[in-house]
C-alpha cells in the first residue's frame, strides 16, 4: 500500500512538473507577444485597423489692392450616412431620403437603394455630393444621427483670366503650382485638421470614429498690390496689341517705384486659372519674370548712368558717326537704325543711336560698367514673390571679350528678364532707391488679425540724385516728337522713357525678328507708375516705339483716367465709355456666394432658375460690363458637373490619379466605389484603366507608384 | 450520502468563471461592433453557448447524484453506443468545415467524437482496473489499451476532423504511464512529438532532442533494445520530417508550417492568422482596450474569433492581465484536478481523473500554444471558454464526472 502510494507520488510529481512547464511556457510567450514584440505589433495594429486622415483646412483668399475677391473658394458638400448608428430608425432614413431628393435631382428611393445596397458592414455611404450649403443645412436640421457631412473646396478664381499669371493656380490637392499660389502656398494651405476612422481589411473607411482629432486651421489671406481695373487695362491693350501686331506673346508689367509695389502684371496669351488643363503650357508661363532675353535699347540706361556719373560725358559734347551709320569694332559691325549724322548726348538717347553709345561705353572701365549694370540689379533675381523667377545672366569682366563693352551698351550679350528692366527703370524713376517689388503687402488670419506685413525694402541706391536729375529731361525727351518714344505720348501726363528693340537669337544666330519693347514711367514730376510692355515678334516692323509704344500710351491713357491725382493735369477723351468694371466668375458657385461677390463689386445682376448654384452666365468672366449693364445669371438647384450627370447609375468614371499620393488616390477611389490594388509606393505614375473610362463599381483600379523621380520633377519645373 | 462541505466547490467555481469568461469573449466576438460583419447565424452563438451554459449546469447538478459505480459499470456500453454512434456519423453525418463530425437528431447536431471522448476514457480506465494483475507494464494488457483508444482515432480521421485526432493520440501515453507503463517507455512513447516539433523549428534542435531522449531513457530504463529503437526512431523523425518538407507534403501544407515558423513570410496568406492573433494579443497591452474595443476582434481581423481564437479576443480586450488570468484559472483547475486524483483510493477514478485533466491540459495548450505562434495553427477549442455546444456540454460532462467521483470519493474507495 505504501509503495503504491509512493509510485503514485512520484508519477504525479512528474505530471505536474510537465504541467507547470508548459503553462509557463505559455505566459511566458504572452509576455513575449506584449512586451518584447510588442511595439511592432502595436504599430501593425495601428496601421490596419485605426488610420487617419486629413479634413481639409480652407485655402485662404487673395484679394486685390482695394479689397476685390481675386481668388476664393467654392464650398460644397458632401452628404453621407452611417446606417448602423445606435438610434437611428428606418423612419429618419425615409425622411433622409426625402428631403435628399428635394434638394436634389434624384427620386427618394435612389438614395433608399443607395442604403440598402450598401454593404452590410458599411457604417460610410456617401448619398449626394456637390450639394449646396442650403441643402447641408436643410439636411442637417433633420437632426438625424449618423450623417456625415464633409466640405469639398474648389478653388474659383473670382475674374477668370485676370492676373492668371501673377496669381497663378492650384493643382487637384488644392497646392499652389504657380505664381503667388505657389510661393505662398504654406501661408494659404493653412493646417489640414486630423480625423481618425476605422478602416477594415481591404483599407476601406468604413466609420468615423468620434470627433476630430484635430481641426483644420484655415489658411491666411493674402492682401496683394494688385489693382484689378489696372491690371484688366493692362491685359485688354495687351490683348489688342498682341493680336494687332500678330506677336508670340506680350509682356506687361505695372509698377509703383516708391515701393515696388507691382500694380498689375500681365501674359498674353493666358489662361484661366480655373482651368489649368485647358491651355497650352507655353500660355501658363509668366514671361514677366521667367523670360531670359538680351533686353536691346532700355539697357542703354546703364550706359547714360554709368558714363554720366563716371564725368565720361558732356551734356553738351557733339557725337559724330559716320554717314553709313556703321562703325567696326574690332571687326564687327554696329549699326544705327537709320544713319543718324552729328548728335548731343540727348540725342544719342533720344535717337538710340547705337553707335555713339558704344563710344561712350568704350570711355569707361570695364569693372565700373559692370559695377553699374549690377547695382541697377542686373544678372541676381529681383525676388519678387512670384513663383518661377530667372536670374537673367551677366558675364563677369574677365570673362569679356574685346566687343562686349560695346555691345553690352546697348543691351546685347547679357539677358536680362523683363521684370529686371522694370525694376531698374522703376529705381531711376524713384531717384536712385531701388525698391524690391512685390505683390503681396499683407497677410490676414480668417478674423482679420495681421499676421505679416511687407514693408517696402530698399535694395540699394542705383545712382546720385544729381545723375539722375540730370538725365531725367533727356529721357523724358525720348517720349517726344522727335524721339524714338513717338508713339508713346500722352497728352498732358509727362512720360519718361526708352524703347528697345533687340534681335532675336534664334538656334544660335542673330535673326531678323525682333522683340520690341517700351518702358517708361509717369508723371515725371512724381513718378507713381512705371510701366514696361515687351512684345516677341512684332509685325510688320519690330521696333519697340512702334509697337510697344501705342500700348503704353493707351494704359497710361487709361490709368490717368482711373487715378484722380493724374486726373488734374489730363483730360480723357469724353467720348471713350466709361468701364465700369469686369464681370467676375461665378459659375459653379453656390448663390448666396456669388450674389455675395456681385454685391461687393456693386454689379446689378438678375437671376432665374430655382435656388442653389450658379449654372452659366452672361456675359462670360473677364468681358468689361459698361456702365448699367447687368448680369444674367441661370440657376440650378445642384451643381452637377455633366461627367456625373450623365454616368449611368452603377457606373464610376475613373478620375485621372497622375501624381497623386498613394492614399489620396485610394481615398478618391473609395469614395467612388471603386477598389484600389496598388503597386509600389510615392506617387502614381500610371494607372489602369485611365482616366475618364467608367467603369463598374467595385471594380479595381491598379495604380502603381514610384518616388518622385527627377523626371516628374523637370516636368513640374517646367510649368512653372 | 455524501456531506454538501465535502463536494469540491472551488473546482466548480474555476469552471463557473471560465465559463463567464467565455460567454463574455463570445458575447464581444459575435455581438459586439463585429455583429454587422457577421452572418445571423453566427451573430446566434452567444444566446445558444447561453442555453448550453444553462444546459451544462443542469447537467453539473445532475450528475452529482448518479453513484460513480453506475459510471464504472456503464462503461463499456458507453463506449461502444459511441462508437456505433461514430460509424453512423461517417455515414450520415453533416459536414462541417472539411469535418464530417456532426450528426443530427432533428434539429439537434452534436459532435459524437467529443462524447466519444468521454466513453473511451471510461473504457480503458476499466480495463486497466478491473482486475489486480492487469497492467500497462505487461506489453499485452497495454496493446489492448492502446487498441481501445485507436478505434475511435480512426474514426475520428475518418471524418477528417485532426485536432481531435492529435487529443485521442495524446490520450495513449497519459493513460497507460498512469497505469504503470515504465518511465522510459513512456518517454519513449512521446519523444517522436518531442523531436516533431523542435525538427520543424529547425533540424539541429530536433537532432540535440533526440540525443538527449536517447540519453534519458538509457539512463532511466537501461535496456540496450529500447535505447537503440529510440536513437533510430529519434533520427529517421528528424530525417523523415526533413523530407516531408522538402519531399512529400503538398505546397499548401507546407505553407502552413511556414507561416508558423516564419509568419511575415507571407503575411495576407498562410501566415495571416498567425500575425493578426499576435497582433490582437500584442496590441492589447497590460489592461486591455476595453469590454468591445478590440478593432482586431471587432473588424474581424482575427479568424474563428469565438472558437479557436477566442483566447486572442480576451488578450486583446482585457490585456495582458486577461490572458494571464485565463492562464492562472486553467492552472488552478489543472492542480485542483490532480489533488483530486491524489486523494482518491479508488485506481478506477485516478485514472479517469488525470486522463480528464490531461485532455483539458491539452486542449488548453494546443488552443493558447496557437494563439500565441507556439504552436502552429490547430484548430482546437479553448475548454469552457470557446464557443461549441458539443464541446461544452462534453467538457462539463468530464469535469462533472470527476467532481462526482471526488463527491463520493468515501463510498467509492470501499471497492478497493
Amino acid at each position: 500500500m505504501t509503495e503504491y502510494r509512493t509510485a503514485i507520488l512520484s508519477r504525479m510529481f512528474i505530471v505536474l512538473g510537465l504541467l507547470f512547464l508548459l503553462p509557463c511556457a505559455l505566459a511566458f510567450q504572452l509576455f513575449r507577444i506584449n512586451y518584447v514584440e510588442g511595439e511592432g505589433l502595436r504599430e501593425l495594429w495601428n496601421q490596419q485597423a485605426i488610420d487617419y486622415i486629413s479634413i481639409p483646412a480652407q485655402r485662404g483668399n487673395i484679394y486685390d489692392q482695394n479689397g476685390t475677391l481675386l481668388a476664393t473658394n467654392a464650398t460644397d458638400y458632401q452628404i453621407a450616412l452611417d446606417p448602423k448608428i445606435k438610434g437611428l430608425t428606418r423612419d429618419q432614413i425615409v425622411q433622409l431620403t426625402k428631403k435628399m431628393a428635394e434638394v436634389t435631382n434624384q427620386p427618394s428611393s435612389y438614395y433608399l437603394n443607395k442604403i440598402d445596397s450598401a454593404p452590410s458592414r458599411s457604417r460610410y455611404v456617401v448619398l449626394g455630393k456637390n450639394l449646396s450649403g442650403i441643402a447641408k443645412d436643410e439636411i442637417k436640421a433633420l437632426g438625424i444621427r449618423g450623417v456625415i457631412v464633409e466640405e469639398n473646396f474648389r478653388r474659383k478664381y473670382t475674374f477668370g483670366t485676370l492676373a492668371a499669371h501673377s496669381l497663378g493656380f492650384v493643382n487637384h490637392n488644392m497646392d499652389g503650382r504657380t505664381g503667388i499660389e505657389s510661393f505662398y502656398n504654406t501661408e494659404l494651405k493653412g493646417e489640414d485638421g486630423v480625423r481618425q476612422v476605422r478602416k477594415d481589411p481591404f483599407n476601406r473607411i468604413f466609420e468615423y470614429v468620434g470627433a476630430p482629432k484635430k481641426l483644420p486651421q484655415d489658411g491666411y489671406s493674402l492682401h496683394t498690390t494688385i489693382d484689378a481695373y489696372i491690371q484688366a487695362i493692362l491685359e485688354d491693350e495687351l490683348k489688342t496689341g498682341v493680336e494687332k501686331h500678330q506677336a508670340n506673346y506680350g509682356t506687361g508689367i505695372i509698377l509703383d517705384p516708391k515701393t515696388g509695389a507691382i500694380k498689375a502684371l500681365a501674359n498674353y496669351p493666358t489662361f484661366d486659372p480655373n482651368f489649368p488643363g485647358n491651355e497650352d503650357d507655353i500660355n501658363r508661363r509668366n514671361f514677366a519674370v521667367s523670360d531670359m532675353v538680351e533686353p536691346g535699347s532700355t539697357f542703354k540706361l546703364v550706359t547714360a548712368i554709368a558714363a554720366v556719373e563716371q564725368r565720361k560725358v558732356d551734356f553738351e559734347e557733339i557725337f559724330e558717326t559716320p554717314e553709313s551709320g556703321e562703325i567696326v569694332i574690332h571687326g564687327l559691325t554696329l549699326r544705327d537704325h537709320d544713319p543718324l549724322g552729328n548728335m548731343d548726348f540727348a540725342s544719342v538717347m533720344r535717337q538710340s543711336s547705337n553707335v555713339a553709345t558704344a563710344e561712350i561705353a568704350m570711355r569707361l572701365d570695364k569693372d565700373k560698367f559692370y559695377q553699374y549694370a549690377r547695382n541697377m540689379g542686373f544678372g541676381t533675381p529681383t525676388y519678387v514673390d512670384i513663383a518661377g523667377e530667372e536670374s537673367g545672366r551677366m558675364a563677369k569682366p574677365y570673362e569679356w571679350s574685346l566687343v562686349s563693352l560695346p555691345w553690352m551698351s546697348h543691351g546685347y550679350e547679357l539677358l536680362s528678364t523683363p521684370i529686371q528692366v522694370a525694376q531698374a527703370y522703376a529705381a531711376f524713376a524713384n531717384d536712385g532707391l531701388m525698391m524690391r517689388p512685390y505683390v503681396v503687402e499683407r497677410i490676414e488670419d480668417k478674423q482679420g488679425n495681421i499676421i505679416s506685413e511687407h514693408h517696402p525694402v530698399e535694395i540699394r541706391r542705383i545712382a546720385k540724385k544729381k545723375t539722375l536729375d540730370a538725365l531725367l529731361p533727356v529721357f523724358e525727351s525720348v517720349v517726344s516728337d522727335s524721339g524714338t518714344g513717338e508713339f508713346a505720348q500722352v497728352e498732358g501726363l509727362s512720360i519718361a522713357g526708352k524703347t528697345g528693340t533687340a534681335k532675336k537669337v534664334v538656334n544660335g544666330r542673330y535673326t531678323n525678328n525682333y522683340r520690341g519693347s517700351f518702358v517708361g514711367f509717369f508723371p515725371v514730376e512724381d513718378p507713381k507708375y512705371v510701366c514696361l510692355i515687351l512684345l516677341d515678334e512684332p509685325k510688320p516692323v519690330g521696333y519697340g516705339g512702334y509697337t510697344a509704344g501705342p500700348i503704353f500710351r493707351q494704359v497710361a491713357t487709361r490709368i490717368a483716367g482711373l487715378d484722380s491725382d493724374l486726373q488734374r493735369d489730363f483730360r480723357f477723351d469724353e467720348h471713350e465709355p466709361e468701364l465700369l468694371a469686369l464681370t467676375p466668375y461665378v459659375e459653379g458657385l453656390p448663390v448666396h456666394q456669388a450674389e455675395k461677390i456681385l454685391e461687393e463689386l456693386n454689379l446689378e445682376f438678375k437671376s432665374s432658375g430655382k435656388d442653389g448654384f450658379v449654372l452659366s452666365q452672361e456675359p462670360t468672366a473677364g468681358t468689361e460690363l459698361m456702365a448699367g449693364q447687368e448680369i444674367l445669371l441661370t440657376l440650378s438647384e445642384t451643381y452637377a458637373p455633366i461627367d456625373s450627370a450623365s454616368i449611368k447609375e452603377g457606373l464610376a468614371e475613373i478620375p485621372d490619379l497622375k501624381g497623386m499620393s498613394m492614399r489620396s488616390a485610394s481615398n478618391l477611389l473609395t469614395s467612388l466605389g471603386l477598389k484600389s490594388s496598388m503597386i509600389g509606393s510615392g506617387t502614381i505614375f500610371a494607372q489602369f484603366p485611365k482616366a475618364g473610362e467608367l467603369m463598374r463599381k467595385g471594380s479595381e483600379v491598379t495604380i502603381r507608384g514610384k518616388a518622385r523621380s527627377l523626371e516628374i520633377i523637370t516636368e513640374a519645373g517646367r510649368d512653372k | 450520502m455524501s456531506n454538501a462541505r465535502d463536494f469540491n466547490w472551488s473546482t466548480a467555481f474555476a469552471w463557473f468563471v471560465l465559463t463567464i469568461i467565455g460567454l463574455t469573449a463570445i458575447y464581444s466576438a459575435t455581438q459586439g461592433p463585429v455583429s454587422e460583419f457577421l452572418p445571423d447565424y453566427i451573430q446566434a452563438n452567444f444566446f445558444k453557448q447561453l442555453g448550453f451554459v444553462v444546459i451544462g449546469l443542469l447537467l453539473m447538478i445532475g450528475v452529482q447524484f448518479v453513484s460513480p459505480r453506475s459510471l464504472l459499470q456503464l462503461s463499456f456500453v458507453f463506449y461502444f453506443v459511441g462508437v456505433i454512434l461514430m460509424i453512423l456519423t461517417l455515414f450520415f453525418g453533416a459536414e462541417i468545415n472539411g469535418a464530417k463530425s456532426w450528426f443530427r437528431i432533428g434539429p439537434f447536431g452534436f459532435q459524437s467524437s467529443e462524447f466519444m471522448k468521454i466513453a473511451t476514457i471510461l473504457a480503458v480506465a476499466n480495463y486497466l482496473t478491473s482486475r489486480r494483475n492487469i497492467s500497462a507494464e505487461n506489453i499485452r494488457y497495454a496493446l489492448i489499451s492502446v487498441l481501445i483508444i485507436l478505434v475511435p482515432t480512426a474514426l475520428v480521421i475518418a471524418q477528417n476532423d485532426f485536432g481531435t485526432a492529435i487529443i485521442f493520440f495524446a490520450l495513449i501515453p497519459v493513460m497507460l504511464f498512469w497505469s504503470g507503463l515504465p518511465y522510459g517507455v513512456s518517454l519513449f512513447i512521446i519523444s517522436p512529438a518531442i523531436i516533431l516539433y523542435l525538427t520543424v523549428l529547425g533540424w539541429q534542435f530536433g537532432l540535440i532532442a533526440a540525443l538527449i531522449l536517447t540519453g534519458l531513457i538509457f539512463f532511466i530504463q537501461r535496456r540496450t533494445w529500447l535505447t537503440i529503437t529510440s536513437f533510430i526512431s529519434g533520427i529517421l523523425t528528424v530525417i523523415g520530417v526533413q523530407l516531408a518538407l522538402s519531399q512529400v507534403l503538398q505546397p499548401h501544407q507546407i505553407a502552413r508550417i511556414t507561416a508558423f515558423t516564419n509568419p511575415s513570410f507571407d503575411p495576407t496568406g498562410a501566415g495571416w492568422n498567425v500575425i493578426q492573433a499576435k497582433t490582437a494579443i500584442g496590441s492589447g497591452g497590460l489592461t486591455g482596450k476595453g469590454f468591445l474595443e478590440g478593432t482586431q476582434t471587432q473588424l474581424r481581423f482575427l479568424p474563428e474569433q469565438w472558437t479557436d481564437f477566442v483566447f486572442c479576443v480576451i488578450g486583446e480586450e482585457f490585456g495582458f492581465i486577461g490572458a494571464g488570468l485565463v492562464i492562472f484559472i486553467f492552472g488552478f483547475l489543472f492542480i485542483r484536478l490532480l489533488n483530486m486524483a491524489g486523494n482518491h483510493k479508488h485506481p478506477f477514478a485516478q485514472l479517469v481523473t488525470v486522463s480528464v485533466t490531461a485532455v483539458f491540459f491539452i486542449h488548453f495548450f494546443i488552443n493558447v500554444g496557437s494563439a500565441t505562434a507556439l504552436l502552429p495553427v490547430i484548430g482546437i477549442p479553448l475548454p469552457f471558454v470557446s464557443y461549441g455546444g458539443s464541446a461544452f456540454l462534453t467538457n462539463t460532462l468530464m469535469l462533472a464526472i470527476c467532481l462526482n467521483m471526488d463527491f463520493h470519493k468515501r463510498e467509492f474507495s470501499i471497492y478497493r
